[in-house]
């Protein structure tokens, strides 16, 4: 496979930052975009140290701003295959304020959120959307407050496409992340990943008895409110795309963007704005 | 030399500073040299904004502690800064809303009922502005020919009433004062037939980097920098920049770090705060050796600090700003001039090293307007070095190959065999994560190697006056021209020649070169706008002796008058 890179991953084994490798590259043959049309920026976590595990113009970023360089890329040149790889902490705490003003603006990017509701890669501490009452290594006697509700906030902070998938099922997975990928504005699929070590209650058996998808179940992906309900559901776990609109993406209302003049570096006579002084 | 220097103050919206810079262009126009400092306090009482002009018949860099034409827009203004004015003065009001002024010995007052003429004639109130030109002109009997010109072309874009309006004005202005010449000022009549352009620090950055080529800027808004933005926001579309205001420091440095990594010249801009912010981001530049140029327009700290004032506060955090031991650049230019042309050569340093450039501006040098030369700011020529980028790939590709010089190849995305993984973690030469490892240590030095062959590169400082000098007066960034004029001061009034040490190239520094080019002087002031004297440990380590040092930090610029000798 042509993604593939020689570097072996680090991951524990039974980890489902393999099925999100796997979903993507899947993703992105049958789309068939080669390597050097994609930048994969990565954040810092288990999610993050996928960055040499994939084969692409890839970006290793800081804790919570793997976004950031991929909506910089889009700019520059729109024609490529933008994907943030990040996980829950990055995106919903350390770097929420970049997650809502990227879903404001419509920034046509690709984020693929590996979100096992714990903090992993730090040995086990509560995260943003860790359940109540679990206990971590940071609040041992069960986390105190509820977790942060993804879909609806990306959601409500103007996000076009709003997705969830989950590693039990590689293959819907892939399906949802060609969608995204397809999708023109800002992208969302919070993936629901199992983390073998560290948390022991949202594990593969405890999803499989709760998810059901949603375009079987009749979901309208163009209904906010309905999207917005589902999003809400307690016992049952929606997977597949929640919200999906067609909106204009920042780039097509710039003209500059559109003619990759970001690559146009070259030396420019200022005779004319010389008039203004 | 030969200097007028007017102060005109009100409270904010009453557009003193507009005012201040449309007689700096008429007068600009007539053929005279201009310098013009503006303050904007932001404080409920006594908060007077103020433009300050300097006029003179030579070239004239920064203005004086006191000013000897005053119009002040309201009592407040007056009040305000009545104790600022000189000896031999002249005030100029509007006696409608001023009210009466006590006189002062060897002080004029001009008293007009502006509102009541203006509205004779049917003219709105806020050209009262514009009556203050005509009649300031008029009592220093200056040629008013070329004014109404000068008036259309600023009022061009607000259509033809307001162009008319303000010309009425004007020449209202003008009428109401005929028979008040004043000649105790000295301001013969201007020899310069040269163009000059009367341009900002900010102005200056902002063309540099259309000049350059930039292609993408990004900025959270704060003062003093901001003006970047809006002339880039305004400008960009037709000059091949995309500007895109982020919604944090943090946002504005990772989005471009992705629009430099894409291939695009990229720049941002803040002020000190924002500087902060923007460390980690940095830090991270440096180990994944993406270029980029980060302005700094300085304001007084810590904390909040004055927000709308100078200082040069910030030149240690800039040499040692983000975690770790990284490569970097730090350039202060002195002048609009020297911005222009140092921001073309940060933005080829940051891509030929591969390195962040942070550039030092402050308030009092963004946001002063200085008379320029056309013809020398125009002939600028630096040629666009964008170094080390390959667009065809043949073989393996190796981002980070080690290199003598410690600069390596870079693809951008998009181009066919060059995939390769840009690392903030430390990393081998493909950019493939390591940890503790045998390649670390030469990765490493790989990057930190840069340094001293950027310091053996960049130009050094810059010396001002007689070669024979053997004292002088040093100083970096804005402080330049204030210390060109200390030197001349010192130089009439000891007799003994002083020259002026000018830093623009602030780190690395080649410390024997420099050494060797200071060992003449064997007395040295040191003029810093800080607290502590940020460049003199740089001097002491270098085996300088500094004699005397001369700091301010209450917010505002120094002088030309103000240090007093002897």
């Amino acid at each position: 496979m042509q993604y593939n890179s020689p570097i072996t991953p680090t991951w524990c084994p039974g980890c489902g930052n393999f099925v999100i490798h796997a979903s993507l590259k899947g993703a992105l043959t049958e789309l068939g975009i080669p390597p050097h049309q994609v930048v994969m920026t990565f954040d810092i976590g288990c999610a993050g140290n996928g960055a040499d595990k994939i084969l692409g113009y890839n970006f290793k970023v800081l804790h919570g701003r793997a976004i950031l360089p991929a909506i910089g890329v889009k700019y520059i040149n729109p024609d490529l295959t933008v994907i943030a790889l990040i996980g829950d902490g990055g995106m919903y705490w350390e770097g929420a304020a970049h997650w809502i003003a990227a879903a404001q603006r419509n920034e046509d990017i690709v984020v693929l959120v590996s979100n096992n509701q714990i903090y992993a890669l730090t040995t086990g501490q509560t995260a943003p959307t860790t359940e109540h009452n679990y206990a971590t290594k940071s609040y041992p006697y069960g986390t105190p407050f509820y977790p942060l509700n993804p879909v609806a906030v990306s959601i409500a902070a103007g996000a076009t496409f709003v997705a969830r998938g989950w590693t039990g099922d590689p293959a819907y997975l892939k399906e949802l992340i060609k969608a995204a990928i397809k999708h023109k504005g800002f992208a969302i699929v919070d993936i629901l990943q199992n983390c073998v070590t560290w948390n022991h209650l949202n594990t593969l058996e405890y999803y499989r008895e709760r998810v059901y998808k949603l375009d079987e179940a009749g979901h309208d992906p163009t209904d906010k409110q309905a999207a917005y309900q589902r999003a809400e559901e307690k016992d049952k776990v929606p997977i597949g795309i929640f919200y999906h609109v067609q909106a204009p993406s920042i780039y097509e209302e710039y003209p500059l963007v559109k003619k990759k003049a970001g690559l146009e570096v070259k030396g420019r006579s200022v005779s004319k704005l010389l008039a203004e002084f | 030399m030969p200097t007028v220097t007017i102060r005109i103050a009100g409270p904010a919206g009453y557009g003193a500073k507009s005012i201040g810079l449309l007689m700096q262009k008429a007068l600009r126009d007539m053929g005279y040299h201009t310098f013009g400092y503006m303050g904007y306090p932001s404080l409920i009482r006594g908060g007077e904004n103020f433009y300050q002009l300097t006029v003179s018949t030579k070239p004239i860099n920064a203005t004086f502690s006191k000013f000897e034409i005053f119009v002040p827009l309201t009592r407040d203004a007056y009040d305000t800064y009545k104790h600022l004015l000189a000896r031999r003065s002249l005030v100029v009001f509007n006696a409608e809303s001023v009210g009466l002024i006590p006189s002062r010995l060897g002080s004029k007052n001009i008293g007009i009922n502006v509102f009541s003429m203006l509205k004779e004639k049917g003219l709105p109130t806020i050209t009262q502005n514009v009556f203050f030109i005509g009649a300031v002109f008029t009592i220093l009997g200056l040629d008013l020919s070329g004014v109404e010109k000068t008036l259309r072309k600023f009022f061009a874009s607000k259509g033809e009433k307001v162009v008319s309006q303000n010309i009425q004005a004007f020449k209202l202005g003008a009428a109401s004062v005929k028979d008040s010449l004043d000649d105790r000022f000295d301001l013969p009549k201007p020899r310069s037939k040269n163009r000059n352009l009367v341009i900002s620090g900010n102005e200056a950055i902002a063309l540099g980097f259309i000049k350059a080529g930039g292609t993408f800027y990004s900025a959270y808004p704060m003062t003093p920098s901001t003006n970047i933005l809006h002339f880039l926001a305004k400008h960009g579309p037709d000059n091949g920049v995309i500007v895109r205001q982020a919604s944090t420091e943090i946002e504005a440095i990772g989005v471009a770090a992705g629009a430099s990594f894409a291939g695009a010249r990229a720049m941002v801009g803040t002020s000190g705060g924002g500087l902060d912010l923007m460390g980690e981001f940095i830090s991270m530049l440096g180990v994944t050796e993406v270029p980029l140029v980060i302005v700094d327009a300085q304001r007084v700290g810590p904390g909040t600090g004055l927000p709308t004032w100078t200082e040069q506060s910030d030149l240690n955090l800039a040499k040692n700003i983000g975690h770790g031991e990284f490569p970097r650049i730090v350039i202060a230019p002195g002048d609009p001039l020297e911005a222009y042309e140092m921001i073309q050569h940060a933005l080829n340093l940051a891509e030929v090293w591969q390195v962040p450039v942070i550039f030092l501006s402050d308030k009092y040098l963004s946001e002063s307007f200085f008379s320029v030369a056309y013809d020398k700011l125009n002939g600028v020529k630096i040629r666009v070095d964008r170094g080390k980028i390959l667009r065809k790939v043949k073989g393996n590709f190796l981002r980070y190959k080690f290199d003598k010089l410690g600069v390596s190849y870079r693809t951008l995305p998009g181009t066919p065999g060059g995939l390769h993984v840009v690392n903030s973690d430390d990393h081998d030469e493909y950019g493939n994560s390591i940890e503790s490892d045998p390649i670390r240590p030469l990765m490493q030095s790989k990057r930190l190697i840069k340094l001293k062959h950027i310091a053996r590169s960049l130009p050094g400082l810059a010396i001002y006056g007689k070669k024979q000098a053997k004292r002088a007066v040093v100083a970096w960034g804005s402080m330049k021209w204030p210390a060109i004029y200390l030197a001349e001061r010192l130089t009439e009034q000891t007799g003994k020649p002083w020259a002026a040490v000018h830093f623009a190239y602030m780190y690395p520094l080649d410390y024997s070169r420099i050494a060797k080019r200071l060992s003449r002087f064997s007395e040295i002031y040191l003029i810093e706008n800080n607290s502590t004297a940020q460049l003199k440990a740089d001097l002491e380590k270098m085996g300088l002796k500094v004699v005397k040092t001369f700091l301010k930090f209450d917010g505002e610029p120094f002088f030309i008058d103000e240090i007093k000798l002897g």
